[in-house]
């Protein structure tokens, strides 16, 4: 008990950078499920974006 | 049912402003450019403010022949998945050929409505369209519209729901123009044997296919071998009469008739002097003048990017917002409360004095620096010098922390002077340090989010600026119509040297981000050259790889006006010089593509359009900093406190880097690098982590300090980061794209090898001028270089029987 | 026969036919080089190829081995 006391700011951060990590990671492969590729420039920009996760995207896997 | 939703195709000649219209139609914002070929395929999206109406963007064609491939993309939509409506964007500038694929939309037989964009710019030339005149002339409704302004997109949708409607109740619907007498008499004759049984308004589509041979349609339809021997008579018939070839026949009585429509209906007033694009061209292309013009062009394009005005405002992300803060005002105050400390406890130090002489004497790297900011007594200068080459001078016995730590210990604050922002970290620290300094979390919890997320996040984050700056200049040259010039100028070059002109366009695409760049490789329509561009294409340097440009840059060589432009121009002699190579050897061989290529007006792009690209690039660059490369910081870092402490293995947050796990990683790869000059631990990891995603090299920087290096190991360094394979993202494209493991591992294989061919010879040679010869090096460097002069000079392959 | 590739800098000719075949050929084609059309030959880029010609009332730039296809009068 006084271990978790001596520690709270510890073991609070701790936390909060887990969940920060544990979204990301989520994120990352809500994407990659979706068929978002990891293109450096964001694919709404990008000219092929139909090749990435347009219907054709599906057909090729 | 599908019949509630309306489909209406957007089609129209390659750079007519499908896609300005799309965006403005849909509210999304995909990749506009000024030259033809931007959408490769087709896209669709609903209608903003308008339920039902589903809008297809398909590329830009010239004709609905069968033979490029965005052709057949168009094609085959229309043909086979017939939208419910076509809104035909006609390109009031430049009506004639526009109109052209106007008279075989028509006659699809699908309700088409031509909508003439630019139309401000013909009134402007003085020029008159008859808008009633042309509409009955085609046999459709004629509307202006502007995509760019977003003027008269809402009646044009409208005009296209009420065609479908007019169609709906009179079904047959025909077109206005009519063949010369002996085409509409085979027509007739075909349509009756072959395709009478097809819905009454797609039948004429299909017999001028059949007259003009159409392979495509002659397969879909499977007539029997008699049917086509039949209409075959009334085509050669036709041809006999009319003394040209069947498909001849049909282009040049369309041109004909679009040339009498635009007669009637379009008032020129007299253009005899030089417009605008006119002007330009004249200057840019230029003979003498041209290249020299795109050199300077590039050259400031990195040159402002990186080293000024980005370079201005980084110093400010690096050292002020990712760094220890900065002052608004008061920061004058602060430097010479500085200077006079450093002058009190520093520079009358004369046993500093001497260690710091001899270790220059003795050519120790970094020692120059230290000496000169030592004699100029500029206390800024010195500490940074001590920064990045204190670690040097003790690892060749010049150690002078004992003498210099203290002093940095007790150097006055910042934030006692002026008005004092404090940086992000200062800001953690806020959080995460009590009143006495101590950290309130765990050691290791402080150590993790400073030293490793904090500082390689905000290494990269701190290069925005930079991007922002490049940003705006690529979505300028984008939009205005200078890149196809380009390809036009450098089409010559090319040719020789094995690629087309139009190899140029993935490469300009590639100087944003190479996945789309290798993706573009798709308008080449021969299979080698394609090949040989999705190659080459990464050899320019990605905006990714801008910070690495920046840090070698800024760090290694004073912010040096040349090192940015300089890396983008070995980028392009690496794709000159693959191209030469490659195109000597038997796989590539053969001729060149043809250069068949409209040249776009230039027109002025709008500053909320350069700045929707800028915000979309840069907003996924902040994106990816906020994901990939902050989980990687954390795995750096991690791997850089794990290894042998001593006692086996286990954590320990002061472990030297040579016993972590990062540590044995990195040497097991360092050698590989020793005759590239950059054999450390952190370059072999960085390197490493840059085929994840280039910015991490400069993470890795980050979270690991910045290594010290010469400037030619630096530059080497740089070179080889540029040149080998790329990120992961874009070696899955190239896989996509190559559609063959074979050729993928071949494409990276000759990145890997071409980029280590280039560094080596960098370094080597430059190590033979800068007096530090090593003979091996030298004859390995020579032998390489030969033997790359060898393949350029080659003959090139001829295939035996030829 | 004379072709557009003998055709000299400012000169406007006209078209006779284009020859060749396949995707090439209908590509000029399509692109608006057809029989009895005008062409201005406006100037060659800076390395002597390819050639920028106005037709129709655009730019168009092709090589002068694809001028070699379309026979002029």
């Amino acid at each position: 008990m006084d271990w978790i006391i001596e520690n709270g700011a510890t073991i609070a951060v701790s936390a909060v950078l887990l969940v920060i990590v544990g979204l990301i990671v989520f994120k990352m492969v809500r994407d990659k499920r979706r068929g978002k590729g990891g293109c450096g420039c964001g694919c709404g920009g990008c000219a092929m974006a139909d090749i990435c996760h347009g219907k054709n995207a599906k057909n090729e896997k | 049912m599908s019949n509630k939703e309306l489909r209406i195709a957007l089609a129209g000649n390659p750079n007519s402003g499908k896609t300005t219209l799309f965006n403005a139609l849909t509210g999304s914002n995909q990749f506009v450019g000024n030259w033809p070929g931007v959408t490769v395929e087709k896209k669709e999206g609903k209608m903003k403010g308008r339920d039902g109406i589903i809008v297809v963007d398909l590329p830009g064609v010239y004709s609905l022949s069968p033979y490029t491939l965005e052709e057949v993309v168009a094609r085959n939509y229309l043909v086979d998945e017939r939208p419910d409506a076509i809104l035909n964007i006609v390109d009031g500038t430049n009506l004639e050929r526009n109109l052209y694929l106007t008279t075989q939309l028509i006659d699809l037989g699908i309700p088409t409505v031509v909508a003439i964009n630019m139309a401000d710019v013909v009134r402007k030339k003085g020029d008159h369209i008859d808008f009633d005149g042309l509409s009955k002339a085609l046999g459709c409704k004629v509307v202006e519209i502007s995509a760019l302004k977003e003027e008269g997109i809402d009646d044009a949708v409208e005009a296209c729901i009420e065609a479908t409607l007019k169609a709906a109740e009179s079904k047959k619907h025909l077109p206005m123009h009519s063949f010369s007498g002996a085409v509409e008499h085979a027509l007739a004759h075909i349509e009756e044997v072959t395709v009478h049984n097809l819905p009454a308004e797609q039948q004429r589509w299909y017999a001028i296919k059949l007259f003009e041979r159409d392979t495509k349609v002659l397969d879909a339809l499977k007539l029997s071998d008699e049917t086509i021997a039949h209409i075959e008579e009334d085509i050669k018939a036709c041809e006999a009469e009319l003394d040209d070839d069947a498909e001849s026949i049909i282009i040049n009585d369309r041109y004909e008739y679009i040339t009498r429509v635009v007669r009637k209906c379009v008032k020129k007033k007299n253009a005899s002097k030089l417009s605008t694009s006119d002007k330009i061209d004249r200057i840019v292309t230029n003979r003498f003048l041209a290249l020299p013009i795109f050199a300077v062009i590039m050259f400031l394009v990195y040159y402002i990017s990186v080293s000024t005005v980005g370079a201005w405002v980084t110093d400010w992300t690096n050292d002020g917002l990712f760094g220890d803060g900065w002052h608004i005002a008061g920061s004058d105050e602060y430097d010479a409360a500085l200077d006079s400390y450093g002058n009190e406890m520093l520079f009358e130090n004369t046993e500093l004095k001497d260690i710091i002489l001899s270790a220059n004497e003795n050519g120790v790297l970094g020692a120059e620096e230290l000496n000169i900011a030592f004699a100029d007594k500029d206390y800024g200068a010195f500490t940074e010098a001590y920064g990045s080459y204190g670690e040097k001078l003790a690892a060749e016995g010049f150690s002078v922390a004992e003498i210099v730590d203290p002093v940095l210990e007790g150097e006055p604050s910042p934030a006692d002077y002026g008005t004092w922002v404090p940086g992000v970290p200062a800001l953690f620290d806020k959080l995460l340090l009590d009143e006495n300094g101590e950290p309130v979390v765990a050691e290791w919890l402080y150590s993790l989010i400073q030293d490793g997320i904090v500082a390689g996040v905000g290494a990269v984050l701190g290069f925005i600026p930079q991007l922002l700056v490049l940003f705006i200049f690529l979505a300028f040259l984008e939009a205005c119509g200078y890149m196809s010039r380009i390809a036009f100028m450098m089409d010559r070059i090319f040719r020789n040297f094995g690629l087309s002109g139009k190899s140029f366009i993935p490469i300009l695409i590639g100087t944003g981000c190479g996945v789309p760049g290798i993706m573009a490789s798709r308008t080449i329509e021969n299979q080698n050259d394609r090949r040989m561009t999705v190659i080459t294409t990464t050899f320019i340097p990605c905006s990714a790889k801008l910070p690495i440009i920046a840090l070698i840059s800024s760090a290694l060589f004073g912010g040096a006006w040349w090192v940015a432009p300089s890396a983008y121009f070995m980028g392009i002699a690496a794709i000159l010089i693959s191209g030469i190579m490659l195109k000597k050897t038997k796989a590539f061989s053969g001729e060149p593509t043809p250069f068949v290529m409209e040249l776009p007006a230039y027109h002025m792009p709008t500053l909320g359009a350069i700045m929707r690209s800028m915000w979309e690039r840069a907003s996924s660059f902040i994106k990816k900093a906020g994901t990939v490369i902050l989980l990687s910081t954390i795995v750096i870092w991690l791997g850089s406190k794990l290894g042998n402490t001593g006692d086996g293995f286990g954590f320990a947050l002061d472990m030297e880097l040579e016993n972590s796990i990062l540590g044995y990683i990195g040497g097991a790869v360092s050698w590989l690098f020793a005759p590239l000059g950059f054999d450390s631990i952190k370059a072999a990891i960085a390197t490493l982590m840059g085929l994840l995603a280039k910015e991490e090299v400069v993470g890795v920087f980050g979270v690991l300090d910045f290594e010290g290096m010469s400037a030619l190991e630096g530059y080497s360094f740089l070179a080889f980061n540029l040149l080998c394979a790329p990120c992961f993202a874009a070696m899955g494209a190239i896989r996509r794209e190559m559609n063959s493991a074979k050729w993928t591992a071949f494409a990276i294989t000759y990145q890997c090898v071409f980029a280590y061919a280039v560094s080596l010879m960098i370094y080597q040679v430059g190590m033979a001028f800068s007096g530090g010869l090593n003979i091996v090096g030298l004859v390995c460097a020579i032998l390489v270089a030969a033997l790359i002069v060898f393949m350029l000079v080659k003959r090139p392959y001829k295939a035996k029987n030829n | 026969m004379k072709t557009m590739r003998d055709a000299k800098i400012k000169d406007t000719v006209r078209v006779v036919r284009v020859h060749g075949e396949g995707a090439l050929r209908r590509r000029i084609m399509d692109m608006g080089l057809t029989k009895g059309v005008e062409v201005y030959i406006r100037k060659v880029a800076p390395l002597g190829d390819p050639v920028e010609v106005t037709v129709r009332g655009y730019e168009l730039s092709l090589r002068k081995a694809d001028c070699e296809l379309i026979e002029i009068e």
